[in-house]
């Protein structure tokens, strides 16, 4: 089943075609990948399907509602989460509580009841926090609860904002170079992870520039060149397909 | 012929009938007030009397059956608007005399150009800079500071008061009556242990008062025009301080004596026979200038009268007795108001000189103070 | 004597701090959600000494101040939707000359609503010259009520940010709008909010300093100016800091008094202002982390 859809989306900075007519859709339960040099709009992507900038023309379908012209936190309500490029936390906030921020979309409690304290209010923070705790154990950072979040390593950054995301139980994940800074080791646990993080039936559309990760781990690779969609394949597939090897890993191995 | 002749007959009745409004030429008066603006709690008030007054007179037939025309420029209290009105009115409307501007700064701007232009300015501002050095077409009917504080040393003297604490605001009028104050100290043999200015803006005064307090003094001078002048009461007390407070005659508007609630009972302070027109004496020279102009005022606009407004009807009495005295010879007239002896006004009674272009002196303000919340005389 | 006057000192200091503590208080909300100073804070006092004034006259005290905080809150969240929420990424200065802008208009209503007589609630306990006295000091109870609501409110406001999730929303948009729309967070609704709380607090102030500063269509700008430098001086964004800005300035304030003309009294706490924020610019109680905050 399709849990999300791009169609013919096309995004323009000025003179220049950032993402151009690009289409293609992400199956529940996979892990999909989107690769492609520097500057071939993968970010903008992402930020056209969370809903950050509107595109210029086509729709972006999550469960087949048209989301493209809805404000990201409305997105993020649908069960879309994402992961930034360049981390962003909650600075002057403890990495707990960047992570409980991210329950958000499933917490009900109201501002006059956040004020009184009612006693559904104290279970439901006493709730929130515990699956954030959560969250950060099962990314091994539990014992950064109280650490305020700017004071982190970049790499527990990376992990606190990856739980924040996971807390929220998003139906979709797209993580933005999660491997980003890490090291041979920490991406290899990174990999294990996200495939635990599908396993939790949570699809995942990742940009990558790693490539052994993106090859080990993705069902489906999408392949974008300057703003355009070159290829859409099994792995196996795409690192085969001439135009890829022409334009992209060709280059990027040398 | 005959048809010329009835021409000529017409010409005639129509020329009769069209004569009144030739003889009777009008007397315009020119009035140069801040209607609007900053300072339109003066100007205002003062406007409205002009017109009430001008209506009256015009009412009774005019002065010396002449109709009175009163052209008002609204200056927002602007010495620059002042100065232009002025001369507009001088040279283009050619106006028998100006009456205002309602602030100081403004006829300061405007004196020699009234005096040039040998035009009847009579202001309703306070400073004593506007009639000393006196200029000869310069008059004004509001009290000096230096009656106001003539009248606090004198029942100081009566009470047996010799050292002061004096506190004022950093405006034009806190800085006019400490200079009054400390300059008429001496000569009343009264020592002022402590003198500060606070901002206009104080929102709490217990310090000073706290700095009163250590200097011993035997009683306190507030002068200014803020809601600080009730804060500082409220301050003084609250501390435990038990001696005698006066304030200027700018604490005679009741809201600051409510605001100031208990604390403002037996606060002592100078002020017009206007705020006490009700409990005047029935044989007080003022009672009724005092009160025909309180009644038909508040009938009329449905506001209390302020002294304000009062020198605007005192400006125009004292114009108009000349007028009736001296007919319409501009300087005649000007002689007549510098001649002008025991006039009753609102603001006190008016004797003027060639040396004393204000006519006031310290009687002009009635001792009051506060009891049961109300304005009540001093003296009971 | 020399002690009894110090406290006295103390105790006049201790009134100015904690007027300028409950006013600087309400700013740090906006800051805190949009990075600005919004300089109508003071008129929201105002506003709300008014208007719990006009409603006490037909309704008990405590009754009229909630009235007045209700009302006031409405207002800074209609001022919010009217004049701040459609701007698309509105810069700081643009939006701190929409503020700007708002007080002049507010004190213009008030003025036209109220006239300029000048107003004051009632003691909450005693009159105008009832005072506790402790060992020849004196302090009226209205001082007390002040600096018992600052404290509450602090408490309040702290229990707020730290452990509600709304709190802790709005804290999250101030530190990175992006980020907490992608948690689903609906950012403008959050400014708006704080608005609604901002303009509350100031209310709540404004009703309890009335009866100490009186209350005037005009008193905005006064107790802006000291509420928003020790806003700064505490460190922006720390309501905690606000009120020990708040003392700390009052006090300086007071002493100075004590040993000089009170003339220098704002040249002497506007200098030592300035020198702190030179030693320490990102205010007395902030952190650096604080200070370099936000753009909208
Ligand atoms: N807001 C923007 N305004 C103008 N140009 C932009 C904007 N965002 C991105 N671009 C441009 O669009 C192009 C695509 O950028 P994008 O960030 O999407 O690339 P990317 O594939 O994510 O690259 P990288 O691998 O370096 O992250 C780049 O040339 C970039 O400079
Ligand atoms: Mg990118």
């Amino acid at each position: 089943m399709t849990l999300l859809e791009a169609r013919s989306i096309s995004k323009r900075f000025g003179g220049l075609q950032a993402v151009k007519d690009v289409s293609f859709s992400v199956a529940q339960g996979s892990i999909k990948a989107v690769i492609g040099p520097n500057g071939a709009g993968k970010t903008t992507l992402f930020n056209l399907l969370s809903g950050f900038i509107a595109p210029d023309s086509g729709e972006v379908l999550l469960r087949g509602m048209p989301v493209q012209d809805l404000p990201s936190h409305a997105i993020a309500t649908r069960g879309l989460s994402r992961t930034f490029q360049h981390i962003r936390l909650f600075g002057g906030m403890s990495a707990l509580e960047n992570v409980m921020v991210g329950r958000h979309v499933r917490s009900r409690a109201g501002f006059m009841a956040g004020m009184l304290n009612l006693a559904w209010t104290r279970a439901e923070e006493r709730d929130i926090r515990d699956r954030a705790l959560d969250s950060m154990e099962f990314l091994g950072i539990g014992q950064l609860a109280h650490a305020n979040a700017s004071s982190l390593s970049y790499g527990q950054q990376r992990a606190v904002e990856l739980a924040r995301s996971l807390t929220s139980e998003p139906e979709i994940l797209l993580l933005d170079e999660p491997a980003a800074g890490l090291n041979m080791r920490e991406t290899a646990d990174l990999a294990v992870l996200i495939t635990k993080i599908r396993d939790r039936g949570i699809t995942v559309l990742i940009v990558e520039h790693d490539m052994s990760l993106v090859m080990n781990i993705s069902d489906e690779v999408v392949v974008l060149s300057y703003g355009e969609k070159i290829a859409d394949n099994k792995p196996l597939a795409v690192q085969k397909d001439p135009q890829v090897v022409r334009v992209y890993l060709g280059e990027d191995e040398c | 012929m005959k048809r010329f002749r009835i021409l000529a007959a017409v010409l005639g009745i129509i020329a009769v009938l069209s004569l009144p409004a030739f003889a009777a030429e009008t007397i315009k008066i020119g009035a140069v007030l801040a209607v609007t603006g900053p300072a339109s709690f003066l100007g205002a008030p003062e406007a409205k009397t002009l017109e009430m007054l001008v209506d009256e007179v015009n009412a009774k037939g005019g002065i010396n059956g002449k109709k009175v025309e009163l052209i008002v420029k609204d200056t927002q209290a602007s010495p620059e608007k002042a100065v232009s009105f002025a001369k507009q009115l001088i040279d283009e409307d050619k106006v028998f005399a100006i009456i205002g501007p309602s602030t100081s700064g403004e006829t300061m701007a405007i004196k020699n150009i009234a005096e040039e232009g040998k035009t009847i300015l009579l202001s309703c501002a306070a400073a004593e800079v506007i009639v000393n050095p006196v200029a000869k077409y310069v008059f004004k009917v509001a009290p000096s500071d230096r009656y106001a504080v003539e009248m606090i040393f004198s029942q100081m003297k009566k009470m047996g008061i010799a050292k002061i604490g004096v506190l004022s605001s950093n405006t034009g009028f806190g800085k006019a009556g400490k200079e009054q104050i400390e300059k008429l100290a001496p000569e009343h043999g009264i020592r002022i242990l402590v003198n500060e200015v606070y901002d206009k803006s104080a929102t709490d005064l217990t310090a000073e008062a706290t700095k009163i307090k250590a200097a011993n003094v035997q009683a306190v001078v507030n002068w200014s025009i803020e809601p600080a002048q009730s804060i500082v009461i409220k301050n003084i007390r609250q501390i435990g301080l038990t001696i005698p407070v006066f304030q200027s005659h700018g604490f005679a508007n009741i809201q600051y004596a409510k605001a100031a609630g208990a604390a403002a009972e037996g606060v002592l302070f100078p002020a017009s026979r206007l705020v006490v027109a009700d409990s005047l004496p029935a044989k007080h020279p003022q009672k009724a200038a005092v009160a025909s102009y309180k009644k038909a005022y508040e009938t009329r606009f449905k506001e209390d009268v302020s002294t304000f407004g009062g020198h605007a009807y005192d400006s125009l009495m004292i114009l108009a007795k000349a007028i009736e005295k001296a007919g319409t010879d501009k300087e005649k007239v000007r002689e007549a108001v510098e001649a002008t002896k025991g006039l009753a006004g609102t603001a006190g009674v008016f004797t003027f000189s060639a040396t004393d272009h204000n006519g006031l002196d310290m009687n002009a303000f009635a001792m009051l103070t506060v009891r049961n919340g109300r304005f009540a005389p001093a003296e009971k | 004597m020399f002690l009894e006057l110090f406290f006295q000192y103390l105790v006049a200091g201790l009134t100015y701090g904690t007027i300028y503590a409950v006013v600087g208080i309400g700013f740090n909300i906006i800051y805190n959600t949009t990075g600005i100073i919004n300089f109508a804070q003071g008129e929201f006092v105002m506003l709300g000494g008014m208007t719990a004034v006009s409603l006490h006259a037909f309704l008990p005290l405590p009754l009229a101040i909630a009235g007045a905080v209700l009302v006031t809150m409405a207002v800074g969240g209609l001022i919010e939707m009217l004049f701040i929420r459609w701007l698309v990424k509105p810069s700081v200065l643009r939006m701190i000359i929409i503020t700007i802008g708002v007080s002049i208009l507010i004190r213009e209503g008030a003025l036209h609503l109220w006239g300029e007589g000048i107003r004051s609630l009632p003691y909450f306990t005693g009159n105008e010259v009832s005072a506790i006295e402790i060992g020849g000091v004196r302090v009226s109870p209205q001082v007390l009520w002040a600096l018992g609501v600052a404290a509450i409110v602090v408490l309040l406001l702290n229990v707020f940010f730290h452990y509600t999730m709304l709190g802790r929303e709005m804290r999250a948009c101030a530190s990175n709008r992006d980020a907490a729309a992608l948690c689903g967070i609906p950012t403008r609704n959050m400014v708006t909010l704080s608005f609604v709380v901002s303009a509350g607090i100031g209310a709540l102030a404004g009703c309890v300093v009335s009866p100490i500063t009186q209350t005037q269509y005009g008193i905005g700008a006064g107790l802006a100016i000291k509420g928003f430098t020790v806003a700064i001086l505490g460190g922006l964004g720390n309501s905690m800091a606000a009120v020990g800005a708040g003392f700390i300035l009052g006090i300086l304030e007071s002493f100075s008094i004590w040993v000089m003309p009170t003339a220098y009294k704002d040249a002497i706490s506007i200098t030592i202002l300035l020198a702190m924020l030179f030693a320490r610019p990102s205010g007395l109680f902030g952190n650096s982390e604080a200070a370099r905050l936000k753009e909208f």
